[in-house]
């Protein structure tokens, strides 16, 4: 049996950039023998595999609206990865994103994976962001970026792929003998909680 | 009836006064003397002679032996041809070649004595009485006998052994009743000892072991002391309560002894004083470190040094202030003094001396952790006593009397102290009362599979009567000694959570141990430990939580009280709200409002209606309180989330699942309705508590959901205040306007939202 390894990927950026669409793709068409309980679109879970482990993401959506911004550190606290999605039909949403890869790099857990993906990319006419920007800003920041449709079910493997392909191997010793192993951090301390 | 004239050389063997044979060897002298006069009367019966039956072959005339029905006597010279164990237990003759016949006589004779009966069989006649019964009841007074001389015993023996149950009295007025073995107190005893000085008693109920307490037992001192805790030859050692009810100076020590003093870690609360320490003890001092909580909510870490406070300590101020620096108990202050604060602070608790300055040398609060003790008591060391019984009871190979005296603390109340005094006197292993220890290692190996060991773990948790309840009830009582009444500071959160959860462990170690040794006994190899420690303690902790969840839940509302006063300050004002005006302050999609069920025209809803929509989800919410478990708790947040989607579903034209852009405001609103007071605190006890394999999961997920609570305090206070200044209608009117002012004040609220109602 393949070890199964839980990793938790957070999703942010503005509201209506289609955050949940891009997970709903991802999940939607997979064949699970376990039916994975979910919280509609905001918490959803698919296995896959990846060389001689399986990834199972549970992918927590987080709320774009402003006023919940203060929340957002409960949601990234522990994940493995961060999918930042902007709509390459507005250039705001664009700012928003380098706003959170400025929080994540300063608050949010050490080598955590980012991965920048510019949705509703079948509306490239009405384009506001070049892919080259984000490209350039990527690089810059060292993280995955893709153009993705959630309509269309263009890059949405990919991207996954991407982050599963970035999560570092197990390391050996670290190996429970169960074979399962949580990536999510043991935050039990009640002194430091943030809120 | 004293058959020795004053002056008879006495030997020991004269006993077995009223049930059994009299055994006298007077003097030469006084041997004719005897059988003329004082034992030839007319209700005295000769039944052998050994001038008639000589005792055996080949002895001497002058050794002669007289076996009457009351009494042996013998004559001074053939002392040394009888051998008996005394007192009370058959004599042996130890002839070189004893006689038949005169064995049986004297057989009959004991046997006739203690049945009070004159009966003398035939010789030859066999039948269940021809042999002297070993066991027997009669009462004697030791007068030689080192350990027991003076003491008068009453009760059962056992081959001329106190044996069986039984009353021993001094003369100085010590009187122990219980159980003995072999001549010396063993099982369940209660003494009395007199005070020196008083005219009272100090009462031992306790367990007592070859002659010395050991294990539980409860003494209640002549001088308004009661201990109840373990002894170990014959002083206190290991866990123990000692309490003073008397009016002047009442105190409670719960915690370690040695060797009759206190010793370890311990707490003591004054209730005069209103103050409680927790720390280590030597020989009956404070001694190392320590904290002190007090009524007022204030509370210190010291260092102390027999009874002295030395060298520097932390102050903490219920105002979250901390003071560090040397102060004495009454809080005077002495030389510099550091000063932080987390929020505030004053010093109206604090004596400063007139060159008080405040320096704030050590200002940094986030180094400073306020929770105390986490580093000073180790949480393996904390109640070793408790665990070590039963580790000694599981070493033991879960011996039944070890059972009944490894932990008492099951007892509260004084109804219950009685019933179980008669379960530990008189009812010992009967099987009505008492689990018998073969039938619970017996059930422990049937239910090994997960779904049945969770009941019966339940079961055998919730009983005060199984070895793991007994554990449990021992725990429980340590932990309200600590962190009930005085000790419900929040400063203590972090040692009692970590408390809690560290007995879970140790319950489920011990639940394995009762395993392995059932297993062993039925000879079949223990499986091997497939399954991490720390599933089975996931599996014990919600089970033993109750127990501790009023002082656990107490504590975390101390903790995050003042989150959740701003929070429940934020309900109130958002309860003024009608339930639309909610849902457009919180920027909830127009279609995902539930109001197409209610047939009200659109002036209606938007005043009057109140407390209606999302109604389901918000009485789901309700229940949180209702329950301890975690489990349960998430339970209720997932049922809760299944409402709110269910409402959703009916909608037309709203998709069935929820984003959470669409999600949170709804979660918002239904915090908001349910109104619950410490939310936080809830939230917080969950997460702590929760079995750590959710971490990441589903459950973790919708727990960070319900942190919205966080938003509330900041948010809607300024929100009212526009709201009020900016009236409804006014602000619907300015469709995609911007109020500068609104603008301002609630800078997070897009105006998305605003298009009026239709």
């Amino acid at each position: 049996m393949m070890a199964i390894r839980e990793l938790k990927v957070c999703l942010l950026g503005d509201t209506g950039v289609g955050k949940s669409s891009i997970v709903c793709r991802f999940v939607q068409d997979h064949f699970d023998h376990n039916i994975s309980p979910t919280i509609g679109a905001s918490f959803m879970t698919k296995t896959v595999p990846c060389g001689n482990e399986l990834h199972k993401f549970l992918i927590w959506d987080t709320a774009g609206q402003e006023r919940f911004h203060s929340l957002a550190p409960m949601y990234y606290r522990g994940s493995a990865a961060a999918v930042i999605v902007y709509d390459i039909t507005k250039q705001d949403s664009f700012h928003t994103l380098k706003k959170w890869v400025k929080e994540l790099k300063e608050h949010g857990p050490e080598n955590i994976v980012m991965a920048i993906a510019g949705n509703k990319c079948d509306l490239s006419d009405i384009r506001e962001v070049p892919m080259k920007d984000a490209k350039e800003y990527a690089e810059s920041i060292g993280a995955i970026v893709v153009e993705t449709s959630a309509k269309n079910a263009v890059n949405i493997e990919e991207l996954f792929q991407g982050i599963s392909q970035q999560i570092p191997p197990l390391d050996p010793h670290e190996n429970s003998n169960n074979g399962a192993i949580k990536l999510g951090r043991q935050t039990s301390q009640t002194g430091r909680r943030c809120c | 009836m004293n058959l020795c004239p004053k002056g008879v050389t006495e030997h020991p063997a004269d006993l077995c006064r009223n049930s059994c044979l009299e055994f006298r060897v007077p003097s030469q002298s006084w041997f004719s003397l005897l059988l003329q006069d004082v034992l030839c009367v007319p209700e005295r019966r000769l039944l052998e002679d050994s001038r008639n039956l000589p005792v055996a072959s080949g002895t001497a005339r002058s050794e002669r032996l007289l076996l009457f029905d009351d009494v042996l006597v013998s004559s001074p010279l053939s002392r040394r041809c009888l051998r008996s164990v005394f007192p009370g237990s058959v004599l042996t003759p130890c002839f070189p070649c004893p006689q038949a016949v005169w064995r049986w006589k004297l057989e009959q004779a004991v046997r006739q004595a203690l049945n009070g009966k004159r009966d003398f069989p035939l010789w030859g006649s066999r039948g269940e009485g021809s042999q002297a019964p070993s066991r027997r009841f009669f009462t004697y007074a030791f007068r030689m006998e080192g350990r027991l001389r003076g003491a008068t015993y009453e009760g059962e023996w056992l081959w001329g052994k106190p044996h069986g149950k039984g009353t021993l009295k001094w003369r100085d007025g010590r009187n122990h009743v219980g159980d003995f073995q072999e001549g010396l107190e063993h099982g369940f005893g209660i003494c009395l000892v007199p005070r020196r000085s008083e005219d009272r008693y100090d009462c031992y109920k306790c367990h007592w072991y070859r002659g010395k307490m050991r294990g539980y037992g409860i003494c209640e001192y002549g001088n308004d002391l009661v201990y109840k805790g373990y002894f170990k030859d014959n002083v206190r050692q290991g866990f123990g309560i000692l309490e003073n009810f008397s009016a002047e100076h009442p105190f409670k020590y719960t915690g370690h002894w040695e060797n009759d003093k206190k010793n370890g870690y311990g707490v003591w609360e004054d209730k005069e004083r209103g103050e409680r320490y927790i720390g280590m003890w030597l020989d009956d001092h404070r001694h190392g470190e320590g904290i002190v909580v007090t009524q007022s909510g204030l509370c210190y870490q010291r260092t102390f040094h027999a009874d002295k406070m030395v060298g520097s300590g932390i102050l903490l101020l219920e105002d979250d202030s901390v003071y560090e620096g040397n102060f004495t108990e009454e809080l005077t202050f002495v030389g510099k003094v550091g000063i932080s604060s987390l929020f505030s602070w004053n010093s109206s608790w604090i004596h400063l001396p007139t060159s008080f300055l405040p320096t704030m040398e050590n200002p940094n609060p986030v180094l400073f952790s306020s929770q105390l003790g986490l580093k000073e008591f180790p949480v393996e060391k904390r109640w070793t006593g408790i665990f070590e019984q039963f580790l000694e009871f599981l070493h033991s190979g879960c011996k039944e009397e070890m059972e009944e005296s490894f932990t008492g603390f099951h007892i509260q109340t004084s109804k219950e102290l009685r019933k179980s005094q008669e379960y530990l006197f008189c009812q010992r292993g009967s099987e009505e009362i008492s689990w018998k220890i073969e039938e619970i290692l017996e059930e422990l190996v049937q239910h090994q599979e997960p779904e049945s060991l969770q009941s019966y773990l339940e079961k055998a948790l919730g009983s005060s009567l199984h070895p793991l309840g007994k554990l449990l009830r021992a725990l429980t009582v340590a932990f309200q000694a600590t962190y009930s009444g005085i000790g419900a500071n929040r400063h203590l959160l972090a040692m009692a959570q970590e408390e809690v959860k560290f007995y879970s462990k140790k319950i489920w170690e011990f639940y394995q141990g009762l395993l392995r040794l059932a297993l062993e006994r039925k000879g079949r190899a223990p499986a091997q430990d497939a399954d991490p420690r720390s599933v089975g303690s996931s599996l014990v902790l919600p089970l033993i939580l109750p127990g501790f969840y009023p002082e656990l839940s107490m504590l975390y509302m101390l903790q995050h009280q003042r989150e959740d006063e701003l929070y429940c300050q934020g309900i109130v004002e958002l309860s003024l709200f009608p339930d639309i005006q909610l849902l457009e302050f919180l920027d909830v999609q127009k279609h995902l409002w539930p109001l197409k069920d209610l047939t009200l025209t659109s002036n209606q809803r938007r005043s009057l209606i109140k407390d209606k929509c999302f109604l389901s989800a918000t009485e789901c919410l309700q229940k949180l309180i209702t329950t301890v478990d975690p489990r349960e708790k998430l339970e209720i947040l997932r049922q809760t989330y299944e409402e709110l989607e269910l409402t959703v579903s009916r909608l037309p034209g709203a998709e069935r699942r929820l984003p959470m852009d669409d999600l949170l405001p709804l979660l918002v609103f239904v915090v908001s309705r349910a109104r619950i007071q410490h939310l936080g605190a809830e939230i917080h006890l969950i997460r702590d508590l929760m079995d750590p394999t959710n971490q990441g999961g589903m459950l973790d997920f919708l727990l960070t959901a319900l942190e919205v609570r966080g938003i509330f305090p900041r948010n809607s206070v300024h929100f009212l205040q526009c709201l009020w200044k900016t009236p409804w209608k006014s602000r619907n009117s300015e469709q995609g306007g911007v109020d500068g002012r609104f603008q301002v004040l609630a800078p997070w609220n897009s105006l998305n939202g605003f298009h009026g109602i239709p």
